[in-house]
């Protein structure tokens, strides 16, 4: 690369009477485009601003040199360089990156976009750079291996995911801010969310009740669409292969012409089936294949934005059977999802110091079950005619408004909204089979920063439930930087959640399960404290973090499974309300970064204490611990990631009718994934591939009594067997 | 790395169309080699010696009677087309048509006019497959063929989609020993289409019916009742303890005049099924000893069981065994009994 850069300069240098520049990386050693060059005279007034420019592909630019000037070079997550050029010539300037703020740009729960570090919440950012070395494609994939990240695998229902010891309907799933519906017993299959047109992902832990809604008990994840970019065009053509079956290819594109950018993609997810004992048609893990398309169109001035986005999504699941004995067909279960959205928005300035920002989305969630008759020599099928055929649909439509205001001297900012929720859903599933469920909220923050490094941000939502009376709900931030190095986070809120319509009126019933929802519960309520304290410092190239939370969560009235009737096959769960469901935990994260080098290691446990009425509390404890590594060989400029994940011996509270609790658990085990990335063809093609579960932990045992979702018998479905993954991805940009 | 990006002419242009052809082989073999397509197999072996089949048609909407020592369907009912069935020899039950699911409640009133949906209060018996006189859905009615006059209240069962086919009062009348006949008198809730029927005894029957359709019909669809040795038909069970249900099922029930049966075993080799293996004391009077258990339903469809083995005693001291080889017909409809039997000798 270094011959590049010196074959680069002689390019630039067009004439003796030219001052030319050139912007690298400072480890990379890269040519920088589009890094900003502000050229100002040294003999220039109070008011003039000089003249800026780009650099080019190549990293450079070029000005005519008529008298001194000082140079300003500058670069988004780097640190700036100020030069004087006193006679025309040449200059490189290797920009350092800004390690001070290593963090990304975070949107959610903000006034104004800001790095995760100056965020008031604690949030976890999941970049571009993450979700192509950990050679995920969907968001269950991207979140796996976190330490603060509980997943789970139902064979129909898909992946879970719970934060802080919470789960289904409190964790809050957004793709722009925009919740997404369709759950089945709670569970919003996070294996349906593609990540082709996903810039980051932001997770943020602890409740959310006065921006986002008071549902969202255990945290919010903030799926955030690419919405800028530099270049005027960018083609990224993509194709995964993974050895347990996975075929994905995907393309998208954005255009970028003026004031408009246009962003499109779209591609197809195959995956073959798993099981860890493949011998027949059936499979653990179901085979699937998802097509999706998304368009997204934003038109920025810089100060007014509007834009629309459309994306859709749909999966064929296949549950196929086995042949009948003394038969020559099979029944299969065809499990049809699509997944539609439309969003507008707009974001305006009011005067210098407020704004204004308007969305309206609809998000949809369809599923169609059907059993058909395969004959397994002819391969005709046709669908049974005489058997009930399960169909479901969801929809939502939110429209939000926020008022933001922030005072001339930024020391107070103030937030104020109104979020118009509509959720309807037609399911043969639930008794009644439509049912509407509307919520209106205001709500209200300001954000006051008294002192320097000081913020404090109360906040209020006042909602009206079309079921449910719902009280005020208040809810305090604060976040203190004191002497540079140190940060701290505090946080308590109110979580109010009316229980979902599946909840209410659920009646399923099949060969794996037979649920029933109840009609008379009550919300939940919950009170929630998070602290953090953080340290960061660093030297030259070298950065330390280390990050300590710490949250309580009190929920009355939790609503979960409370097996009803153990006797039948499947044995029976009803919806209920639980007394008082507590959890407590704390993360401690390490990490370290130097050039090309970046360590982290994190610790996470949580403690329950679960009261179902009279009967005496549950108590249990389950740790986590995580290792991550990453490095970029020299020369070779191979970067190599090894994640390692301890999921310790996990504890499930099993909720009994009528007698004593009993619990069981899940034995610990061990996931460890490698990965290696590489660039080639000037980044154009960026090839990584890797193993993922390495130690070849597949069902994991349970011992004791386990309820519902998880499985006695074979074990609890963990991950497929070790395998082998490649993806390719062919980028041009101009 | 040396001199990346810098290219000329024919062999930048050469070397980016092979770059470009690579990644294109890579991403379309991605799209050719993964689809849902699977292959067939070879023709399974499927028994077909001595195998019958049951045509119960969608939804089970018929009761089909078979004659196991001519291996004929003997005859066939809609099971819509009765309420009640009565004992035609030498006991006078009354029975409600379970097929149906339906139910029978108590009032231990005795003036029809006066009863109301309020005195069910006393809850609902349901019909049983079993066909045990003690335990059936109206209990003992008379003394000595005198009518002790309470009113039932008879839920008449659901259809194939569940909807209720509604409710009747009726009371019995004391057993006319001249015309040798049942007398039922009934009405709607509202007492309205009040009607009073005579259903006589048929002789070599087991039952007689009676339809509270069109005034009340009297039905003699049975066969003789030497004739057939089991019915195909639903019939109702208690579900699931402890939230006991009423529940419907599709099996086989014998006929009580001449046909018993037991279920031996699910390891015997069925070909190995020979005559000393029959076991007499096994041998009940319970109709449904074979019932619905030889299939599952595993939430997506029925397995048949076929290594489940019965054996059936027919009328003359027959002995057969009898095994289920399949539920659904060549277009995956459900309600296609197929099984297989063989006389032991």
């Amino acid at each position: 690369m270094g011959i590049f850069l010196l074959m680069a300069v002689p390019f630039c240098a067009i004439a003796q009477k030219n001052v030319s520049i050139l912007v690298s990386d400072s480890i990379a050693a890269k040519p920088m485009s589009d890094a900003v060059v502000r050229v100002m005279p040294l003999s220039r007034t109070s008011k003039d601003k000089g003249n800026a420019m780009l650099t080019d592909k190549n990293g450079a630019c070029s000005f005519a040199f008529n008298e001194p000037v000082v140079i300003h070079v500058s670069y988004l997550g780097y640190l700036s360089l100020i030069d004087t050029i006193s006679q025309p010539q040449s200059k490189t300037y290797s920009l350092k990156k800004a390690t001070a703020n290593i963090d990304d740009v975070v949107v959610t729960g903000q006034y104004t976009p800001g790095s995760a570090k100056e965020s008031i919440y604690e949030v976890k950012v999941y970049t571009q750079k993450d979700i192509r070395e950990k050679g995920a494609t969907n968001l269950r994939e991207t979140l796996e291996g976190s330490v603060d990240v509980d997943l789970s695998e139902d064979r129909v229902f898909g992946s879970g995911i719970s934060l802080q010891g919470i789960s289904g309907e409190g964790v809050k799933i957004l793709v722009d801010g925009v919740p997404l519906v369709g759950r089945n017993n709670g569970i919003l299959d996070i294996s349906q969310i593609d990540m082709s047109n996903i810039e980051r992902v932001e997770v943020i832990k602890g409740p959310m009740s006065v921006t986002y809604g008071t549902d969202a008990m255990g945290g919010v994840i903030n799926l955030i669409t690419k919405s800028s970019q530099k270049e005027k065009y960018d083609i990224n053509l993509k194709a995964y292969y993974g050895s347990v079956g996975k075929y994905n290819i995907g393309l998208n594109g954005g255009l970028n012409i003026g004031k408009s950018q246009l962003f499109i993609s779209g591609g197809r997810n195959f995956f073959a089936g798993y099981s860890e004992v493949d011998t027949s048609r059936h499979k653990d893990w179901l085979p699937k294949e998802q097509y999706y398309a998304n368009a997204k169109y934003v038109y920025n001035t810089g100060k007014f934005k509007i834009g629309a986005s459309l994306s859709f999504m749909r999966e064929l699941m296949l549950d196929r059977g086995n042949l009948q004995a003394n038969t020559d067909y099979a029944f299969d279960v065809h499990y049809l999802s699509f997944r539609p959205m439309a969003t507008l928005f707009a974001t305006a300035p009011i005067r210098d110091y407020s704004k204004i920002e308007l969305l309206v989305a609809y998000t949809g969630y369809y599923q169609f079950v059907n059993i058909y008759q395969k004959n397994l020599v002819t391969l005709a099928e046709h669908i049974q005619q005489d058997q009930t055929q399960d169909t479901s649909s969801f929809h939502d439509i939110i429209a939000r408004a926020v008022y933001t205001l922030t005072s001339r001297d930024k020391k107070i900012s103030f937030l104020g909204g109104i979020d118009v929720d509509q959720e309807f859903s037609h399911q043969t599933l639930i008794q009644g089979t439509d049912q509407s469920m509307g919520d209106y909220a205001v709500f209200t923050s300001a954000l006051w920063k008294p002192i320097v490094g000081l913020q404090i941000q109360p906040g209020a939502r006042f909602s009206y439930n079309t079921r449910y009376s719902s009280p005020l709900i208040p809810s305090i931030n604060i976040k203190y930087d004191f002497a540079k190095y140190f940060l701290l986070r505090a946080s308590y809120g109110i979580g109010y959640r009316a229980p979902s319509l599946q909840e209410l009126f659920l009646s399923f019933h099949d060969s794996n399960h037979n649920l029933n929802g109840n009609p008379n519960l009550q919300p939940e309520k919950s009170n929630s404290v998070n602290l953090e304290f953080a340290v960061q410092f660093w030297k030259n190239d070298h950065v330390f973090k280390l990050s300590n939370t710490g949250f309580f969560n009190q929920i009355n009235n939790k609503i979960d499974y409370i097996l009803t009737d153990a006797s039948s096959s499947p044995v029976t769960y009803q919806y209920f309300n639980i007394n008082s469901y507590m959890t407590a935990g704390g993360e401690h994260l390490a990490e370290y970064r130097w050039k090309r080098l970046a360590l982290s290691a994190g610790v996470n446990y949580i403690w329950y204490q679960v009261t179902l009425g009279q009967n005496s509390p549950q108590r249990l404890i389950s740790p986590d611990a995580t290792f991550k590594a990453g490095y970029k060989i020299p020369v070779a400029e191979i970067g190599i990631s090894v994640y390692y994940k301890y999921t310790g011996k996990k504890f499930l509270y099993s909720l009994v009718n009528g007698n004593a609790d009993e619990q069981g658990y899940i034995y610990s085990y061990n996931t460890l994934n490698v990965s290696l990335t590489r660039n080639f063809w000037k980044d154009r093609i960026q090839l990584t591939c890797g193993a993922k579960n390495l130690l070849n932990v597949t069902n994991v045992g349970t011992n004791g009594v386990v309820p519902f979702g998880h499985d006695a018998g074979t074990g609890e479905m963990i991950n497929m067997g070790r395998n082998y993954f490649v993806s390719l991805n062919l980028h041009y940009a101009k | 790395m040396k001199n990346k990006g810098i290219y000329n002419g024919k062999s930048a242009l050469l070397n980016q169309l092979m770059r470009f052809s690579g990644f294109a082989l890579f991403f379309l073999c991605m799209m050719l080699s993964s689809c849902f397509k699977e292959k067939p197999i070879k023709q399974p072996y499927i028994i077909t010696n001595a195998v019958y089949v049951a045509d119960m048609g969608m939804n089970y909407t018929k009761q089909i009677y078979f004659n196991m020592e001519t291996g004929r369907f003997v005859d066939s009912n809609s099971k819509y087309d009765y309420d009640m069935a009565f004992d035609c020899g030498f006991t006078y039950n009354a029975w409600v048509n379970g097929a149906n699911l339906s139910l029978v409640s108590r009032t231990g009133k005795t003036s029809l006019q006066d009863v109301t949906m309020a005195d069910t209060i006393h809850g609902w018996h349901v019909e049983l497959g079993s066909g045990i006189p003690d335990s059936n859905a109206i209990g003992q009615w008379q003394t000595n063929l005198v009518s002790n006059q309470q009113v039932y209240i008879i839920n008449r069962g659901i259809d194939s989609v569940g909807h209720s086919l509604g409710f009747i009062k009726m009371q019995m009348g004391d057993f006319s020993t001249g015309s040798n006949s049942y007398v039922v008198t009934f009405c709607n809730m509202d007492n309205s289409n009040l009607h009073t029927v005579s259903v006589p005894k048929q002789p070599s029957k087991n039952l007689v019916f009676l339809s509270f359709n069109n005034n009340g019909v009297v039905h003699d669809f049975e066969p003789v009742n030497t004739n057939w040795d089991f019915i195909f038909t639903q019939y109702s069970v208690w579900f699931g303890p402890p939230n006991n249900i009423p529940y419907k099922v599709t099996g086989l029930l014998t006929n009580p005049n001449m046909t018993y049966a037991y279920f031996m075993d699910s390891t015997s080799n069925f070909d190995s099924i020979t005559l000393k293996s029959v076991q007499q004391a096994k041998f009940t009077t319970t109709r449904d000893n074979v019932g619905y258990t030889w299939k599952r339903f595993n939430g997506v469809a029925y397995t048949e069981l076929t290594s489940y083995n019965y054996i059936i005693k027919s009328g003359n001291d027959q002995y057969y065994k009898m095994r289920f080889l399949d539920f659904y017909n060549a277009s995956g409809i459900k309600g296609y009994p197929k099984f297989q039997y063989y006389l032991l000798q």
